[in-house]
């Protein structure tokens, strides 16, 4: 029993942000604009030979063969350098592709020569039959290849083409979001119940939310050191310091309870869904409580857009929203059976 | 990363399971300090006689010299089995025995570590004072050495079972040259020692577990200092996180079952609306959900923390992480069950204990260190804020 990354999991984690600390750091969201949100074809493809679009893909379906446990490190990283939702949709959508009978698509999607947006259901929708049908919200979807949606039906891949999305400015300007009604479109793959496709979106989407609760607690603590007022360190006065110690017990809780669930479900342990449900939730509430305690802690630099306090305030709400809300989750976690 | 038991720890579990469901006490831990203190000692001693006496101590020392692992297990199983609050022998089993064994001299160890794992002895713990309290260095209960001896005079408070203890792990105060964490003194002090008053303090939640100490020309070999005289201070940091994260699976365990209880609870009773029962309560049932995530979320963070314990000797401040998070936990708990029993919340005695086991969950965020001292550690610890002291 071990919570924590061994040596080969730490060597994923060490280079992963050496790598991103220089291909995508949160800076570029400042000097880069909206250009910088995303990673551009070459970054993509770069990544796509890293490894990360087929890392927990087994190998016969032509991935790494890790594990879950080693795409929740990989997107922890992500998370706290504020990455684009593309990331996570790419990953899961060469798990549609592969596992749903599009293997010239799932090859694509490996290499990063093509990308996917997230589609998230709006209401009651249809996935689990030949045709879908229903309203979804689309996250990063504008330039990307194809879309992932997911339920606990299962989860398809949909073409961009094959209705009309009515695009709206998002309150993560750093997002592209859309609007969109399928009515019996053909998907492009599909896979059942069984790959659990909605489980390990809520998985990467919570280590994500994990990341950017850490990037707040880091950035707070920093601005806290940094800043005097009164002759001193903000951080010294205990009306600052205990809400940094505060972000520092969720993110805590945040990323243990990830890494409970992922191993959960990569097992196949019963209580899974309830691990993951509680994983989301509880990410979610890291992220935008640290994301708005670290603005608080900046006073009035973090109301601007000098500094990164408001992009993890905003983001924060972007990635509760994929993969199943908060009550969503909440609601599971009440209908799963005693947990003693 | 991995979740699952090695075949080792699963015998093990076994074998601990079978143990506390053949031997621990079924009757209830009575209710007053007096009676509390042979029913204690007898369940020390049952343990001692099988071989369960010390899990954390080494072997060395008579105790069993459990991997964390497996002392994990232990609390794990000790919660399941509703075995009885450890009680008057908590100072001596976790504190006062793992203090003697790091810091004391080879007399000191051979006459009490053996009593204190047979369950011959209580211990209690003179800490804190009036005046010495989340400041516990600004203590000032003073020892002048007068010959052989230390001659102490001065009061400590929030000793727990000092009015049936036999020993005490006392901090005096030696030197008042230099800062204040210098000049303190670790000392084996007697309870039944000329000059020795307690006096219990009634607890909100009608016990009278705490007591106030009150000392007067109370004369103690200097033989029974640990470590060196004027040294106190870093003998009583030496076991500080001792316990490493495994102490709290107990109490996680305790708090997630009674979690379950109350969800059993709130589907038995009517809601506050008076419409279906409490559960079908959209509000009631939110923070039950919530209440779920945070305790299966306690469970993995102790699980991180043993890990993390399993690598490093070092103890981190994951323990202060851990104790901010479950104390917090505990009050909304048990605010949520006087909630969700309505009228019979405010009755006492009845309804399982609810309604005095919410008064007593407001000793959580206070007790071994308030939740604001906690949070200076963890800011100035793994934040690296800057101290204000």
């Amino acid at each position: 029993m071990d919570l924590l990354p061994d040596e080969a999991q730490q060597e994923i984690i060490d280079a992963t942000a050496t790598f991103l600390d220089d291909a995508m750091p949160i800076g570029r969201l400042r000097e880069g604009g909206r250009p910088a949100a995303r990673p551009d074809d070459a970054l993509l493809r770069q990544m796509g030979e890293l490894g990360w679009f087929g890392l927990g893909l087994p190998e016969d379906l032509g991935g790494i063969g890790s594990s879950l446990a080693e795409e929740v490190l990989l997107f922890r990283e992500i998370g706290r350098r504020v990455g684009s939702v593309q990331l996570l949709a790419t990953v899961l959508a060469t798990r549609v592709a592969a596992a749903g009978g599009d293997p010239v698509r799932a090859e694509a999607l490996v290499a990063g020569a093509e990308r996917a947006g997230w589609a998230e259901p709006i209401g009651a929708v249809s996935i689990a039959n030949r045709s879908v049908e229903g309203r979804f919200q689309v996250f990063d979807g504008r330039d990307a290849d194809c879309w992932i949606a997911a339920d606990e039906s299962g989860a398809v891949l949909l073409d961009p083409r094959a209705s009309r999305a009515e695009e709206h400015p998002c309150l993560d300007e750093f997002t592209d979001l859309a609007h969109v009604a399928f009515e019996g479109a053909a998907p492009l793959a599909r896979v059942g119940p069984e790959d659990a496709l909605v489980e390990r979106a809520a998985v990467l989407a919570a280590s994500m939310l994990s990341g950017l609760a850490e990037s707040a607690r880091d950035q707070g603590a920093a601005y806290a050191r940094e800043r005097f007022q009164f002759g001193k360190p903000i951080g010294i006065f205990q009306a600052v310091k205990h809400p940094c110690a505060d972000m520092a017990v969720r993110c805590e809780a945040s990323w243990s309870q990830t890494c409970h669930a992922a191993l959960a479900l990569r097992d196949g342990r019963e209580d899974a869904a309830f691990q993951v449900s509680a994983a989301k939730h509880l990410a979610g509430e890291a992220a935008q409580e640290n994301a708005a305690a670290n603005l608080q802690v900046h006073g009035g630099y973090g109301f601007t857009t000098e500094y990164d306090a408001h992009l993890l305030v905003k983001r924060a709400h972007v990635l509760r929203a994929i993969a199943g809300g908060s009550r969503h989750h909440l609601r599971r976690i009440l209908a799963a059976p005693a947990q003693t | 990363m991995d979740l699952d038991v090695t075949p080792e720890e699963r015998r093990f579990r076994d074998e601990v399971r079978t143990w506390l469901h053949e031997n621990a006490p079924k009757e209830p831990r009575p209710p007053t300090e007096a009676e509390a203190r042979p029913f204690d000692l007898a369940w020390q001693r049952a343990q001692f006689d099988g071989g369960w006496a010390g899990v954390s101590w080494p072997k060395e020392y008579g105790g069993r010299g459990l991997s964390l692992i497996q002392q994990m297990i232990w609390h794990e199983e000790y919660a399941h089995a509703d075995a009885p609050y450890i009680g008057s022998c908590f100072v001596g089993i976790n504190h006062a025995g793992p203090t003697l064994i790091t810091r004391g001299s080879d007399e000191q160890k051979a006459c009490h570590l053996p009593r204190i794992l047979a369950g011959e002895v209580v211990w209690c713990q003179g800490f804190s004072e009036p005046g010495a309290g989340s400041d516990l260095a600004s203590l000032s209960t003073r020892a002048e050495i007068d010959g052989d001896d230390l001659v102490v005079n001065g009061q400590k408070i929030w000793t727990s079972f000092a009015d049936v203890a036999d020993y005490q792990e006392l901090l005096v105060r030696t030197n008042t040259d230099g800062g204040k964490h210098v000049g303190i003194t670790w000392v084996i002090g007697d309870m039944t020692l000329p000059g020795v008053e307690v006096r219990p303090i009634r607890t909100m939640d009608g016990g009278a577990e705490f007591c106030e100490v009150f000392y007067t020309d109370v004369r103690i070999p200097l033989a029974n200092v640990v470590g060196e005289v004027d040294d106190g201070w870093s003998v009583a940091m030496s076991t500080l996180g001792f316990e490493r994260g495994t102490a709290f699976t107990a109490r996680q365990i305790a708090v997630a079952r009674s979690l379950e209880k109350l969800m059993t609870i709130a589907k038995d009773r009517p809601s506050p609306s008076g419409v279906g029962t409490a559960f079908d309560d959209d509000e009631i049932a939110m923070r039950l959900a919530r209440l779920r995530a945070e305790v299966t979320a306690m469970r993995a963070m102790t699980l991180a923390a043993i890990s993390r314990a399993c690598r490093s000797p070092v103890p981190g401040p994951e323990g202060s992480m851990l104790k901010i998070f479950l104390a917090d936990l505990e009050v909304r708990l048990r605010r949520l069950g006087l909630e969700i029993l309505g009228p019979d919340g405010l009755v006492m005695g009845t309804a399982a204990d609810w309604p005095n086991a919410y008064l007593r969950s407001h000793a959580s965020k206070i007790g071994g260190g308030t939740s604001e001292i906690q949070r200076n550690i963890v800011g100035e610890r793994v934040l690296g804020l800057p101290k204000h002291r």
